[in-house]
């Protein structure tokens, strides 16, 4: 039980490096797919918001849905605070570090509030952004994932040795 | 006087547009005041002003908020209504803003003033918003009605037709009644079915589509270019839809001479507008100038303001030289 455990939170704690690799490119899944919507559909920011969805398997795609929720109440804010508000009241669900947070987090204070050629200007940088913060999180999980699945095993034999 | 009890769809969709703290303020117009509202003026560091009944009145002191400290409007608020406005998609009615406004549900159209950016001696976007002015546009049935028997003769023949108008003066009003009672048909009258109307809504403001389906009533025989730039859309509109009359708002470019044409040479009539006080005021537009002399328009009809907006001032045949009314 103890070896099993042990491993459980190896596996858990290996697998939160993998869901940041994973959440940084659902983000950046919505920003090219913002992009195309915006100027090849021209679609508007809400139903962006709605389409994009679709393409999201992680905690990414459940506040993109709630910021487009946000967006069809009667009175509905500015999507720069609704963004910054499911972010951070959705923060602890997600695996991302602070910078990452951040930049998640100024995305949307540029998001459809300029012209089209600002706005892909924006996102191509946020992209770029995005790359940076994405390698390193795959150096961060070949590295950190192996560590932690066999310091779970290991820990758990360990243990369970020490109580023998 | 009908008391009225209710907000009208306008009002909701003005306040959808404001910040909470603007919004705050307006809920507190009656239903009854705000029917006189025509235009709500916000200027960066003012307060806030409507104009009721073609005058303009502090929107506190209209309200009774005389004892309160004023509320004054911030670059941000004006900032924040454009974002709102535009539905969080500034880049799509980035085009609009450009020429100074935007259009929003229900049709109302919100003016916009600041510092523009320039590029290639051509505005480019407008930042540093200083002004807005949001016009509310409503919807009048049977406006059009008394004006029907200078458009439509007997024989249900329809007149070339420009109506002249000051602007705040129901010009796209009427033009939008005219528009319904010619596709609906109107008895008594000399065409109880209607006939295909092609309304050409270069600024979003007479039909106010939205996802395709017009938000004002222009009739069930009327087919829409919306938010389409004139001159294409009349050309398109009379190869397409096969109208017998086309409706298109505000004339006056030089490009605009040549669409006419195309439309009358088709075969298709035409009733469009134009800003002015007299039709003597039209010797100033080249290509008004042109289509009068070629005695273009049969029915030239003239609006004001004298007892309220949509007042005939009045109707002369297409010489311009007789009055008919």
């Amino acid at each position: 039980m103890i070896i099993s455990g042990s491993t459980l939170l190896g596996i858990v704690i290996a697998n939160s490096f993998s869901k940041r690799v994973k959440e940084l490119f659902d983000i950046k899944t919505f920003l090219t797919v913002f992009e195309t919507s915006m100027s090849d559909i021209g679609m508007h920011t809400e139903d962006i918001l709605q389409s994009t969805r679709q393409y999201m398997k992680t905690g990414i795609k459940q506040i993109i849905s709630n910021i487009y929720s946000d967006m069809q109440t009667e009175y509905p804010d500015l999507l720069e605070k609704s963004w910054e508000e499911q972010i951070i009241k959705n923060r602890g669900k997600l695996s991302l570090t602070d910078q990452d947070i951040d930049t998640f987090i100024s995305i949307g204070k540029f998001l459809g509030n300029t012209g089209l050629e600002n706005q892909k200007k924006h996102i191509q940088h946020m992209i770029g952004v995005i790359d940076k913060q994405m390698e390193h999180a795959v150096t961060q999980r070949d590295k950190n994932k192996k560590i932690a699945l066999n310091f779970g095993v290991l820990g758990g034999l360990m243990i369970t040795l020490m109580l023998m | 006087m009908t008391l009225v009890t209710q907000h009208d769809k306008y009002y909701f969709a003005t306040l959808k547009i404001f910040p909470e703290k603007i919004r705050a303020l307006t809920d507190e117009l009656s239903p009854e005041q705000w029917q006189d509202v025509n235009e709500i003026r916000l200027r960066a560091g003012s307060r806030i002003m409507v104009c009721v009944k073609g005058i303009y009145r502090y929107l506190d002191e209209y309200i009774g908020k005389r004892d309160t400290t004023p509320f004054i409007v911030c670059q941000q608020d004006l900032k924040t209504i454009v974002e709102l406005a535009t539905r969080n998609s500034v880049y799509m009615h980035l085009e609009d803003i450009k020429k100074g406004f935007i259009t929003i549900r229900e049709g109302i159209r919100i003016g916009i003033c600041g510092r523009p950016v320039i590029k290639n001696n051509e505005i480019s976007n407008i930042h540093e918003i200083s002004s807005l002015n949001v016009r509310i546009s409503r919807e009048y049935i049977g406006c059009a009605l008394p004006l029907m028997k200078y458009i439509v003769d007997n024989t249900g023949n329809i007149s070339n037709t420009l109506v002249i108008s000051p602007p705040m003066c129901g010009k796209t009003t009427i033009l939008r009644d005219i528009c319904r009672l010619l596709s609906d048909g109107y008895s008594p009258g000399p065409i109880p079915e209607g006939v295909n109307v092609g309304l050409v809504d270069e600024r979003s403001e007479i039909a106010s589509c939205k996802n395709g389906v017009p938000q004002r009533n222009v009739g069930k025989k009327t087919d829409i270019y919306d938010d389409c730039p004139k001159v294409l859309g009349m050309n398109m509109i009379i190869r397409c839809m096969s109208p017998a009359v086309i409706i298109t708002d505000e004339l006056g470019n030089d490009e605009d001479e040549k669409a006419v044409m195309n439309v009358l040479n088709a075969g298709v009539k035409i009733i469009t507008s134009s800003h002015g006080y007299t039709i003597s005021d039209m010797n100033s537009k080249k290509s008004i100038v042109n289509l009068m002399n070629n005695k273009v328009f049969s029915k030239y009809i003239v609006l004001c303001n004298e007892k309220g907006p949509g007042t005939l001032k009045e109707v002369t045949d297409g010489a311009g030289i007789n009055k008919i009314r």
